[in-house]
């Protein structure tokens, strides 16, 4: 091959590499890079009239220390990141307990076991809507008779206000929201369950360890790592939470399950007459550095397990 | 000749996305040894897992019966509490008239099936036309520094879409894509700018062997020939996983829709379109029996679609939890 061809060959081929990259590189200088910028451009500056057109000025850190006491705001702006960390962390406890005691259980059953992966797989696939629908209709009616404090009443509890009140309805929404995603994590942890070679738990059991011990000393340590980047993808999963409240709850009552998605999508796009964009943009942005740090947490793990 | 190339890709490949064949039963051990279960103690605890098990599955179908059978009821027996488990006065007169039919028709299902399915159907092509030439480029044609580029797709990966939502709002507003039937466009390209669907396929071509695209460059094949014939078809399974997920994904799709589409009822999908009959929409107030019919007609394709596709989408979530 002579010199004047291999250049030719390797301009040929940068050019046929960039020309598939292009779609992908205008997609994603428009609508990822350009408004991750802007987010933040928004987040300083002042807009005239909300027209989005007009020129703009800069306000420093005007729209960050106006959240923090924005009487429009319902409810303050504390209260939402206490809602949004009530939900974190509560997903958080369920969405451990229930997905790892279904996949422990599923993995030891031989009869059925397929039936009761589909079956607790199907909530996943549906719509939010479609769940929220039922259980803020049926399942959470607050009334006496509804179906929920009719089981309860079952067992001589009295009756529960469920969705209709301030203190419960996040709970309500966690538990929804674990009905909804469970099946997911427990897929994830069936996976790595069975990846625990067999000779391992022959082996504990010839030296006489007990089934506790075999779940403490074999099962949970194999699971750790899974457990621990699951933990991380449900931080950064349930910490944008919206369609759950949103839809459940509508944010209420009183503002008892509006997160910071749910804030900010009331404050951009609301239309409750308090809306504005720089401030639900600097609201963004505060969300944005501590999703972006559970990212990078997120891939530093992934990193590093991959490497093993 | 192609298929001669093809065969120890293809082997490769399924091997890579194949779900693990039964074991002996040997292999197959877990936590509870066949030892153990000959002790009565163990034995109990074993029909206590199936209890709570089943339990569980209760918990699970319970809301979707309600979902089923309150379709059925009049408007006056979905009031009735304690709810009946069966309705008194089935709401069925026949297939032409009954709350599903009523659904279909006052919810205006036909309009916003059809705008589900074009953004359903946009999604995927923008799948192919983004994130399978991109991943193809970087991971097979690598043109001179194309490790930068690759840093500037992966790094949004790091970006959840929804802390920029307001900003990307305005973006697509200031497009123009904000208007009409642009809005379709408005909704799908900024969720074609994810890099994650990018970075599985990446990952699946890098692992097809060079010598095959080799072969197929000396004997002339073009870029474009090359990434048809031979990249794509060894990629089957991997474009099934991805493909089935999109879908899945665009079907529940509600925030950004919802966002984008606020205004413009003719444009809605199904998902937003029933928040809005939700919460009564001025001028069309459909009950509540006929919305729980409505909701369950919406839930039918994405169950059928996952009975049809159980193995890739089991198989997407592995590769999609942790490799993403």
């Amino acid at each position: 091959m002579t010199f004047g061809s291999r250049v030719r060959l390797a301009i040929s081929r940068n050019a046929m590499g960039y020309l598939f990259l292009l779609p992908a590189i205008v997609v994603f200088a428009l609508f990822a890079w350009f408004p991750i910028v802007q987010t933040f451009r928004l987040a300083f500056v002042h807009y005239q009239d909300d027209n989005l057109t007009m020129p703009t000025h800069w306000v420093g850190l005007d729209n960050f220390s106006h959240l923090l006491t924005d009487p429009t705001l319902q409810p303050s702006f504390g209260a939402i990141w206490w809602n949004t960390l009530e939900f974190t962390l509560l997903a958080l406890v369920f969405g451990y307990i229930v997905p790892i005691t279904l996949a422990l259980l599923i993995n030891e059953v031989r009869l059925g076991r397929s039936f009761f992966r589909v079956i607790f797989y199907v909530p996943v696939i549906l719509p939010t809507l479609v769940g929220t629908w039922v259980w803020n209709k049926v399942i959470f009616d607050a009334d006496p008779q509804g179906f929920l404090n009719n089981i309860l009443a079952w067992f001589h509890i009295p009756p529960q206000p469920f969705i209709t009140d301030q203190t419960q309805a996040m709970p309500c929404v966690v538990v929804f929201a674990t009905w909804a995603a469970a099946g997911g994590a427990m897929l994830i942890y069936l996976a790595a369950l069975q990846g625990i070679p067999a000779h391992l738990y022959e082996a504990a059991e010839i030296d006489g360890a007990s089934l506790w011990a075999r779940l403490w000393h074999i099962t949970l340590p194999h699971i750790r790592v899974v457990m621990v980047i699951m933990a991380l993808l449900q931080i950064i999963a349930t910490m944008q939470v919206f369609a759950e409240p949103y839809t459940l709850t509508a944010g209420g009552p009183s503002g008892a399950t509006t997160t910071v998605m749910v804030a900010i999508y009331d404050l951009a796009f609301g239309g409750g007459g308090n809306q504005d964009w720089n401030e639900a943009a600097a609201f963004g942005v505060l969300l944005f550095l501590i999703l972006t740090f559970f990212s990078i947490l997120y891939y530093v793990v992934m990193r590093r397990v991959a490497r093993r | 000749m192609a298929t001669q190339f093809r065969s120890p890709a293809q082997r490769l490949a399924r091997r890579q996305l194949r779900t693990p064949r039964r074991v002996s039963a040997s292999e197959d051990r877990t936590l509870i040894s066949p030892l153990d279960k000959r002790r009565a103690s163990v034995r109990i605890g074993y029909g206590l897992m199936y209890l709570l098990l089943a339990l569980g599955a209760l918990v699970v179908v319970i809301p979707l019966y309600w979902l089923f059978i309150d379709g059925f009821k009049n408007s006056n027996e979905l009031y009735v509490l304690p709810p009946s488990w069966w309705p008194q006065d089935p709401q069925w007169n026949g297939w032409g008239d009954n709350n599903f039919v009523h659904a279909w028709q006052n919810a205006q299902l036909d309009v916003h099936l059809r705008n589900s399915l074009v953004l359903v159907g946009g999604s995927v092509v923008l799948q192919a036309l983004v994130s399978v030439t991109a991943a193809y480029s970087l991971s097979k044609l690598r043109p001179a520094f194309s490790n930068i580029i690759l840093a500037f797709f992966f790094a949004t990966l790091l970006v959840p879409p929804v802390t920029y939502i307001v900003a990307q709002y305005i973006d697509i507003n200031n497009l123009g894509l904000g208007n009409d039937n642009w809005m379709f466009l408005g909704v799908l390209l900024p969720e074609a700018a994810s890099a994650f669907n990018l970075y599985i396929l990446k990952s699946f071509f890098d692992d097809l062997p060079e010598e095959i695209l080799d072969a197929a460059r000396i004997d002339g094949a073009n870029a474009l020939d090359t990434l048809l014939r031979i990249v794509l078809p060894m990629s089957k399974a991997v474009l099934a996983v991805i493909t089935i997920l999109t879908i899945m994904a665009s079907w529940k799709d509600f925030l950004w829709p919802y966002v984008v589409m606020a205004g413009s009822q003719d444009q809605q999908p199904l998902m937003v379109s029933l928040y809005y009959d939700w919460n009564n929409r001025a001028g069309a107030i459909l009950s509540d029996n006929v919305m729980f019919a409505a909701f369950f007609l919406v839930a039918i394709p994405p169950v059928i679609l996952f009975l049809i596709f159980q193995r890739q989408i089991l198989r997407g979530i592995s590769l999609s939890g942790l490799t993403g």
